[in-house]
């Protein structure tokens, strides 16, 4: 039987990957590329990690898995309170538990919110999470002691350290450049030493890793990266060294692919996907500014004015700290997110009343889209899409935002006080854009074929197809028949399977209605988020 | 495994929380001059960060298969979070907190 190997790139972009096949840092993947079939894969409405990946994973999008963002709002009575999201969250199945569930095994490394971990046939770690926390995020439980026997593995170079990783939106100092990514690199060896050695010594059906250090080191160093701005760049030697630095772990990665390849044999599939693109941004847009010179929200008076170019503040509990709830009614409460959230009236709470609503939506986003700059008079905010269910009165996820917006160079609006709404970065970072990478090549793959932007909702579908299995109707995606070989599609058609799946009692239809107990609860463990720092 | 909260003495209840914490630290390769006993301190003792308090409330969540404890008596004080918080005062808070909780 064939195996299959799927290889998430978070951020990849062909705005990179092309230059460096060209210039020979990935020859492996211009070989698989040009065996196989490829083309854009558009991500979710927000091109984010949280929901991009756990799209990929379940073919459903952020309004059936109902993850949108690192973390969630909760309003009650006293304020409004972030928690982070996690696998119990999600609210449908993923690829993993849907092949183990059809008999095949399964190896998943490093994908976001996979913690606290649902039971596979077969092997089981969370990414983004600290290496002291990465035993409870491991399935088997005895993997991670499997782990720590490895001479060649570090437990402690798999974890995240939450504290390097912010320095991703909130800077990093010269000095530390090297290091940062030499750390990224590291992390991203460590999952690859550990993923061989699984290989070779229990392979499975379908063996999956990500690799994060690719969109760290494209946030901070896209202008060493981007062809179009490396000459400016790179204009002494030492940039030209941290260019260097940052090309190399490319290379690294195309290096990795073909070993875990060569391991997976000659009969192998190999699914390579990315969780969204990647671009240059120019200027930080500071949405909660504009939210309070347009009368939509107030300031709390310790509130103090940003003036280094932060996305958010140190602390996640001075996200909310920041804002005086009694007179908000339009908010934004994490830059990842891209949203704005409106306070509805319920409980005697002050806020927007559901017959104001749809108004009240309707008017802020014309103003958001009629908002210019003030010197170069661009449109600022390229979309504000609004929650079309909510407004028509249909169901919506409690934590689904009103309103999600795109900014005119791709990136994430700043929710700090300004004495701005739009200031430009003093040098160009990356961030996020919604075309990332598919690329698919193997026995029934497509040869040459470049294909025409695909979903991320499809990824799902095509992993279950490619291991023969039956792909539940409930799922969004489609499998993409153009990246297959005819003689490969007719000997294994799509086979859709008519059978609901079982029902999860975390699926959101089926929630009781919340206790009063349990949203006292559920209030006490938000707030001690504050204690996140 | 979970248990029911019910069934606990306070003793009990100490050992199980003691048991959650080194289950939580034991990869954490931690110089303790002594075992984690009820008058250990969770930043000072046991390192802990904001992450770790996270993880920990979770942790014992699972553990007592409970939802609905009101934390925030453990960790806010008059209106600010405790600096420090000592093993036998998560047991005493849970001693009090377990028999109202909501299993789920």
């Amino acid at each position: 039987m064939k195996k299959l190997l799927m290889i998430g790139l978070d951020g990849a972009t062909y705005a990179l990957l092309k230059p460096l096949i060209a210039d020979g840092y990935m020859p492996f993947l211009g070989k698989v590329m040009a065996e196989g079939a490829y083309g854009e894969l558009m991500s979710t409405p927000n091109p984010l990690t949280p929901p991009g990946w756990i799209s990929t994973v379940t073919g459903c999008s952020p309004d059936v898995h109902g993850i949108y963002d690192f973390l969630r709002p909760e309003s009650t009575e006293a304020g409004v309170f972030l928690k982070v999201n996690d696998s119990r969250d999600i609210l449908c199945d993923t690829v993993w538990t849907l092949a183990s569930r059809q008999g095949k095994r399964v190896t998943t490394l490093n994908f976001y919110g996979m913690s606290p971990p649902v039971e596979v046939d077969g092997y089981l770690i969370s990414g983004f999470i600290p290496w002291r926390h990465l035993r409870s995020a491991t399935f088997p439980e005895s993997l991670f002691d499997t782990v720590k026997s490895l001479p060649n593995v570090d437990i402690k170079k798999l974890g995240m350290d939450i504290g390097e990783e912010k320095k991703c939106i909130q800077g990093l100092p010269e000095e530390e450049y090297e290091d940062w990514i030499h750390l990224q690199s590291e992390r991203d060896a460590a999952w690859t030493e550990l993923l061989s050695h699984l290989m070779e010594h229990d392979p499975t059906d379908l063996t999956a890793i990500v690799y994060d250090g690719t969109d760290k080191i494209q946030h901070l160093f896209w202008r060493y990266l981007d062809p179009s701005l490396v000459e400016e760049t790179t204009a002494i030697p030492w940039d030209t060294h941290i260019r260097e630095l940052c090309l190399n772990s490319y290379r690294q990665i195309d290096q990795s692919i073909e070993r875990l390849v060569a391991i997976s044999g000659p009969d192998t599939h190999l699914v390579i996907t990315s969780d969204h693109g990647f671009g240059p941004t120019h200027e930080v847009v500071y949405v909660n500014e504009w939210l309070a010179r347009n009368g939509y929200l107030s300031w709390t008076a310790q509130t103090i004015v940003d003036n280094t170019s932060k996305l958010t503040a140190d602390r996640i509990k001075d996200h909310t700290l920041m804002i005086d709830w009694e007179h908000t009614l339009a908010y934004s409460l994490t830059p990842s997110s891209n949203a704005i959230y409106v306070k509805q009236a319920k409980d005697g709470t002050q806020g927007v009343s559901p017959e104001e609503y749809p108004d009240f939506c309707r008017t802020l986003q014309q103003k958001l889209l009629d908002y210019r700059h003030p010197i170069d008079g661009g449109q600022v905010f390229a979309k504000a899409d609004l929650n079309e269910n909510r407004l028509a009165g249909k169901p919506s996820l409690e934590h689904a935002p009103d309103i999600t917006l795109g900014l005119r160079d791709g990136g994430f609006v700043s929710i700090l006080r300004s004495a701005e709404v739009v200031k430009t970065r003093d040098k160009v970072d990356g961030t996020h854009r919604p075309n990332g990478v598919f690329i698919a090549w193997g026995p029934d793959i497509a040869s040459g074929k470049h294909l025409e932007p695909l979903s991320i909702l499809d990824v799902t579908p095509m992993l279950l197809h490619l291991m023969g299995l039956e792909i539940p109707k409930e799922i969004e995606g489609r499998v993409p028949v153009e990246a297959l070989k005819a003689e490969a599609l007719s000997a294994n058609p799509v086979k859709i399977s008519e059978m609901v799946q079982p029902a999860k009692p975390k699926a959101a239809a089926d929630r009781p209605e919340i206790s009063e107990d349990e949203k006292d609860a559920l209030m006490a463990q938000l707030k001690l988020l504050g204690y996140m720092d | 495994m979970t248990t029911t909260p019910l069934s606990y003495s306070p003793e009990e209840l100490s050992a199980q929380v003691i048991a959650v914490l080194n289950e939580l630290t034991m990869d954490w390769e931690l110089d303790l001059e002594e075992d984690i006993g009820p008058s250990t301190r969770l930043i000072d003792d046991l390192a802990f960060e904001s992450i770790d308090i996270v993880r920990f409330v979770v942790a014992l969540e699972q553990h007592f298969n409970c939802k609905g404890l009101p934390f925030e008596k453990l960790f806010m004080r008059d209106g600010d979070y405790v600096d420090e918080l000592r093993v036998n005062e998560v047991v005493e808070f849970l001693n009090e907190s377990l028999p109202t909780a909501h299993s789920s």
